[in-house]
């Protein structure tokens, strides 16, 4: 490439940034090169996203400079840093779905004029279009397009605007395999047109991939910053890792039982009446955690609410031990044994103006002994409730207080009290420890193995594949809707599991040996 | 009984009527269309329309001129939306218990201050003054049938026609417009362009409020001359309906309001037509209509996805 | 033309609870500016405001008889209050009070008319009269219910709507079959005296009083002692989770508005079998919204709509001895609790914030 010596398009020299006792960012410094691809590499918690909130103009840095074509800079927002040429493209996508891409992109922009030229400006957007290959229709609105086409959508506001430096974060956690090609594509065009781009990921291969350049992250410091050239996956992963302290839980080994849930054929509908969930078939047994790996959007909230009953199924059957639950309702599907952790904590698992003791018995409140003809024992409810505080080392101030206001460990510790006070058949939890600290993450795990012994069966829906590889004894893995594939705790690898989650069902050729 | 409704005079009658009625649900529901478009639910209508009946006739009847009296309806909708967004928007409280206090509070003070500014009012002697009559457009009004329909209303009537227009292209065809409905779909988009949300939405409640004051002086002003309680008899709850039913666009909810003004034309007529039915019946005969409406629409897409929601940035 | 900012060393932002005490402060603040505000239009009327203040206090608790006219004032819109706080509880926004009253009212006029030989002692009458405006009120309310639980129909629209028709309907028979033969006016023959409600210790004070009181307590125990109560403040706060867990949304939903239309509707037989001992036109001046009124003031909680409504009744009373005393008309009492509410809201609002010193 250029062998010239450029000045840096942009510099971070020595960023910090804390909340409260937490340093989310230790003295970072990174260059990045006009016209550059760079990474940040770094895993979940390693200060990646705040970094690129510096950066974009969101928050402002505690200490340390940002240096952008040559001069100093400090944003006041993104729309202050947008205007100077830094725009980001978030994970979670900031469009209005009933709209179409070109009124996404033009609404508020100056370049929009006080009467609205649509034909003009979708010109111009198409102009765009055709200048980095992206092919989609810009009338249709956005909820009718495809994951991957409305995060052109947001590429191209920056484009539209005209940034010098684009920030993207873990734009491939929603992608199919193919529109990774396509984004990649697109983003090599961005840069060989002397578009720099940064872009947030944990994943190694994307790294080796596209990058020029990358920036490992580890706990809140920048590791190091090397030419993706002179690397390998062996060498990244080893700079990634590094950990302190070996993250393995302790497994005890437990018979595996009889089946105690059952899923066969499955299928389940979107409310767009898309299908989500395509024919599935899993079998959980007693004693064992069956883990199910796959990006978040490929079926899991789907089957997750059809198992828990919220959701009608279209086809198939689930079965809890003995007993056919398809399509009852929570309420009898709780009863009959099953317990679940949703992925949304206080929205879907805590009434948050309720009290500690009101949600900790949240489904079971019409059973004995709380309830009996209608009235509400409380005596027996403060009772468990102090117990299950105790037992479960929730932090709180006691079983009065409203539940909003527990931090997210704490969260999960009440509805993990709630749902395995008593004995259970199956568990079903999705994205358990999102969100949670390595000690509140452990705590989850302890008790969940705790569960097996007591012949309970989980079912672990989950995108980290630390955690899966962790605790599960088999892997399954679900992609657009099917599983892919399944495999035991000692045949699975991380790149196995990898590729079928990319959904690419068949087994890779074998490798010509050659320098690797 | 068959010829007599045949008699054109009488169908014209009523749907001159329908157009004076219709276009009073019209300013009003236009005005929470802009509203609700920018993701704000204001319940407060009936209590706006009713401030600015009251507001036109006390205007009116102190300065002798119809038109300051408009002003001043307008004015007593702009304040009384003004504390529906210091609530609602300012200060983040539900806006449907926002709406239904301000509801309150509007109807309280406006009888008060009328019964404060006339303490003697009795059957015989209350205030009135003469309102405006009927304008009629030269040429146009002497086209046979359509000119007495069309063209024969008040000013008020063909200023809100004016206006479904103006609300029309300002939505779909300016800037500003695109801004706002982005506002009531997905609010953080336009946050992150830098613009300020809940200065777009308080200047959107203002101009509900200003419509909605406009459409009170009409009832008012416009037919009976006097102000009593309750004069708006739930027009305002109306106009909110027959956004709904109108799907959230200015056209439908143009037809949505001159089908419930031909309801309440009809219903005033059906005497003179001499249907043996109880006038009860013809007077619930718009509510029972209303009720259908919404049931109706239950499946209507057209809401705008942050509706009522309040916006957080994150 | 120049911006000219002023930049104060302080920054607003908002807490992240507000304690019990904050909480009452702003109560106490919210009534405060209102007294004050009530003070100054009186005296900008030209009245003095201790004469007018005292004629309030004589006129709602200065002898016995007005304490009674007080209580008796409060008796129908504490229950349509209580009604309120069952349906706004679930965040089921029923503002169809005034017509379940109606409906009720009717209900018990209904049973009276056609079974007009009924020679039931009163204690049996009594029960069943009100028993029949607890159906009516709440199957006026049931119906706004099924179209909400079954089709998500705007609960609102709907019962205010319904408030207008059932008026209608009532004008109807009151000016028809139900009119008393002969009269000019819109009411029926007198009902029998065993549909009268008894009075209490030989005062004017009907048991209708005793009546709210009870059902104030029972709503409480509903709402915080029985697995109803406990599924209708989940689907208020958060119906997502509570579905999750099982909670039947929909049959909430409707119980909801079936209960809260009972209750409004006993309010309606409350007060005709208390009061007028027949059904005449006008016989509610707007209990049902001032209910909701109540209950925004007692902030959705039995006790505080208790309190609320004899403050209602009180200033109601109050204001018929303050138009004797003074020039200041009878509704400046709904513009004071109009303000109130108001305040209400703002304060706690307010104090949900706090300055911080940058």
């Amino acid at each position: 490439m250029n062998s010239e010596v450029d000045k840096p398009l942009l510099t971070v020299d020595n960023l910090s940034k804390s909340f409260g006792q937490f340093i989310a960012n230790d003295q970072i410094c990174f260059d990045v090169i006009k016209g550059h691809i760079h990474c940040l590499l770094g895993e979940n918690g390693a200060g990646k996203s705040t970094l690129a909130n510096c950066i974009y103009g969101a928050s402002k840095p505690d200490s340390g400079r940002i240096v952008f074509k040559g001069q100093e800079v400090s944003f006041s927002s993104p729309k202050d840093a947008i205007r100077q040429g830094i725009g980001m493209v978030h994970q979670h996508f900031v469009l209005s779905e009933p709209m179409n891409a070109v009124e996404n992109i033009i609404v508020g922009e100056e370049s929009t004029g006080t009467i609205l030229n649509l034909q003009n400006d979708t010109e111009k957007i198409q102009n765009l279009c055709d200048q980095y290959d992206l092919t989609f229709d810009l009338s249709l609105p956005v909820s009718q397009l495809s994951v991957g086409e409305q995060q052109w959508i947001e590429i191209l506001k920056a484009l539209y605007v005209g940034v010098d430096l684009l920030l993207l974060d873990e734009p491939t956690a929603v992608l199919t395999p193919q529109e990774v090609e396509r984004l990649f594509a697109v983003i090599s065009k961005m840069a060989a047109g002397g578009i720099s781009v940064i872009l947030i990921t944990h994943k190694l291969d994307e790294v080796l991939d596209i990058s020029n350049s990358v920036t490992v992250l580890r706990k809140a410091q920048a590791i190091i910053t090397v030419d993706t050239g002179n690397s390998t996956k062996a060498s990244l992963a080893k700079l990634l890792v590094g950990r302190e302290f070996d993250f393995k839980v302790n497994k005890v080994e437990v018979d595996r039982g009889a089946p105690v849930l059952e899923i066969k054929n499955l299928s389940v509908l979107r409310d767009n009446k898309t299908l989500a969930v395509n024919r599935v078939s899993l079998t959980v047994h007693e004693g064992e955690i069956l883990g199910l790996a796959g990006v978040s959007g490929n079926g899991q909230s789907e089957l997750f609410d059809a198992l828990v009953g919220v959701r009608q199924t279209e086809n198939g059957s689930i079965r809890l031990a003995e007993d056919e639950i398809t399509n009852c309702s929570p309420a009898e599907i709780s009863n009959k044994g099953m317990a679940s952790v949703p992925q949304d904590r206080l929205k879907q698992g805590l009434i948050g103006n309720f009290s500690v003791k009101e949600n900790l018995i949240l489904g079971a409140h019409s059973n004995p002994p709380f309830c009996s003809r209608g009235v509400l024992n409380w005596k027996t409810i403060m009772d468990f409730s102090k117990e299950a505080i105790n037992n479960f080392d929730i932090r709180t101030i006691g079983p009065e207080q409203k539940v909003e206001q527990l931090s997210g460990g704490n969260l999960q510790k009440v509805i993990l009290a709630r749902e395995i006070s008593h004995p259970i058949k199956t568990l079903i939890a999705s994205s358990p420890t999102r969100g949670l600290d390595i000690n509140a993450s452990f705590y989850l795990y302890i008790r969940f193995l705790e569960q097996l012994k007591l012949k309970a069966g989980i079912l672990l829906i989950s995108e980290d594949l630390d955690e899966l590889f962790n605790i599960a004894d088999r892997i399954a893995v679900i992609y657009n809707g099917s599983i892919l594939g399944e495999y035991c705790i000692e045949d699975a690898t991380i790149e196995k599991i990898g590729l079928l989650m990319a959904g690419l069902k068949e087994e890779p050729e074998p490798l010509v040996q050659s320098d690797n | 009984m068959l010829s007599d409704i045949l008699q054109s005079g009488l169908i014209i009658s009523i749907l001159a009527s329908a157009v004076r009625m219709g276009t009073i649900l019209l300013l009003a529901a236009l005005g929470e269309l802009i509203v609700e478009r920018s993701g704000v639910l204001n319940l407060s209508v009936e209590g706006m329309m009713l401030s600015g009946a009251f507001g036109g006739f006390i205007g009116a009847y102190y300065t002798n001129s119809l038109w300051l009296g408009v002003l001043s309806a307008i004015l007593a909708g702009l304040l009384v939306s003004a504390l529906f967004g210091l609530l609602a928007i300012i200060l983040q409280i539900d806006q449907t218990v926002s709406g239904l206090t301000v509801n309150i509070f509007a109807a309280g003070l406006t009888f008060y201050l009328y019964r404060a500014l006339f303490p003697n009012v009795g059957a015989t002697n209350i205030p009135a003054l003469k309102p405006f009559s009927v304008f009629q457009i030269p040429v146009l009004s002497d086209i046979p049938i359509i000119g007495k329909i069309l063209f024969s209303q008040y000013a008020l009537s063909y200023l809100a026609f004016f206006l479904m227009l103006l609300v029309a292209f300002y939505l779909y065809r300016t800037k500003s417009g695109l801004i706002l409905r982005t506002l009531g779909e997905n609010p953080r988009v336009v946050d992150m362009k830098g613009i300020n949300v809940m200065r777009y939405r308080f200047l959107a409640v203002l101009f509900g409020g200003m419509m909605a004051g406009l459409a009170g002086s009409f009832i008012t002003l416009a037919s009976v001359g006097i102000f009593v309680a309750d004069i708006t008899s739930g027009r305002g709850w109306l106009a909110i309906a027959i956004v709904i039913f109108g799907d959230w666009k200015p056209v439908k909810i143009l037809w949505a309001s001159l089908f419930f003004g031909f309801i309440d034309a009809l219903q005033m007529q059906l005497q003179a037509l001499g249907v043996q039915l109880p006038f009860q019946l013809f007077l619930a005969m718009p509510y029972i209509l209303t009720t259908i409406a919404v049931f109706l629409a239950r499946k209507r897409s057209g809401a705008p996805l942050a509706l009522g929601v309040h916006y957080v940035r994150e | 033309m120049y911006k000219v900012i002023i930049k104060l060393p302080y920054t607003i932002e908002k807490r992240k609870d507000i304690s019990f005490l904050l909480s009452s402060l702003s109560i106490v603040v919210a009534l405060t500016v209102s007294i004050l505000a009530a003070a100054g239009m009186i005296s900008l009327y030209g009245e003095d405001v201790g004469i007018v203040l005292k004629a309030i206090a004589g006129g709602s608790f200065g002898s016995m008889s007005a304490l009674i006219d007080t209580l008796i004032k409060a008796t129908p819109i504490l229950l349509t209050g209580l009604a309120t706080v069952v349906a706004f509880r679930a965040k089921v926004w029923n503002i169809g009070q005034e017509g379940q009253l109606y409906a009720g009212a009717m209900g018990a006029t209904f049973v009276i008319l056609t079974f007009p030989d009924l020679n039931l002692p009163p204690v049996v009458h009594i029960p069943l009269l009100l028993f029949a405006s607890m159906i009516t009120g709440a199957i006026w309310g049931g119906i706004p219910g099924y179209l909400k639980a079954r089709y998500n129909v705007n609960e609102i629209i709907v019962t205010v709507m319904l408030n207008y028709v059932i008026q209608y309907l009532c004008t109807f028979l009151l000016n028809g079959p139900w009119q008393e033969p002969g009269s000019y006016y819109y009411n029926t023959v007198k009902f029998p005296e065993s549909s009268f409600l008894p009075l209490l210790f030989d005062t004017r004070l009907h048991i209708g009083f005793l009546i709210a009181l009870i059902t104030a307590f029972m709503v409480y125990f509903l709402t915080w002692k029985m697995k109803l109560g406990f599924e209708i403040r989940a689907r208020g706060d958060n119906p997502v989770a509570a579905n999750y867990k099982g909670i039947n949304i929909q049959r909430v939903t409707l119980i909801t508005m079936l209960l809260s239309g009972a209750i409004a509707g006993l309010a309606g037989g409350v007060e005709i079998l208390g009061i007028h001992h027949k059904l005449i036109w006008g016989f509610s001046s707007g209990f049902g919204f001032t209910g909701i009124l109540i209950c925004l003031l007692g902030r959705s909680h039995p006790l505080g709509v208790v309190i609320a409504s004899i403050f209602f009744g009180a200033l109601h009373n109050g204001s018929s001895a303050m138009q004797i005393y003074s020039d200041v008309p009878r509704s400046f009492v709904n513009l004071i609790m109009g303000l109130i509410i108001v305040m209400m809201l703002f304060w706690e609002a307010v104090f949900k914030y706090r300055l911080r010193r940058i």
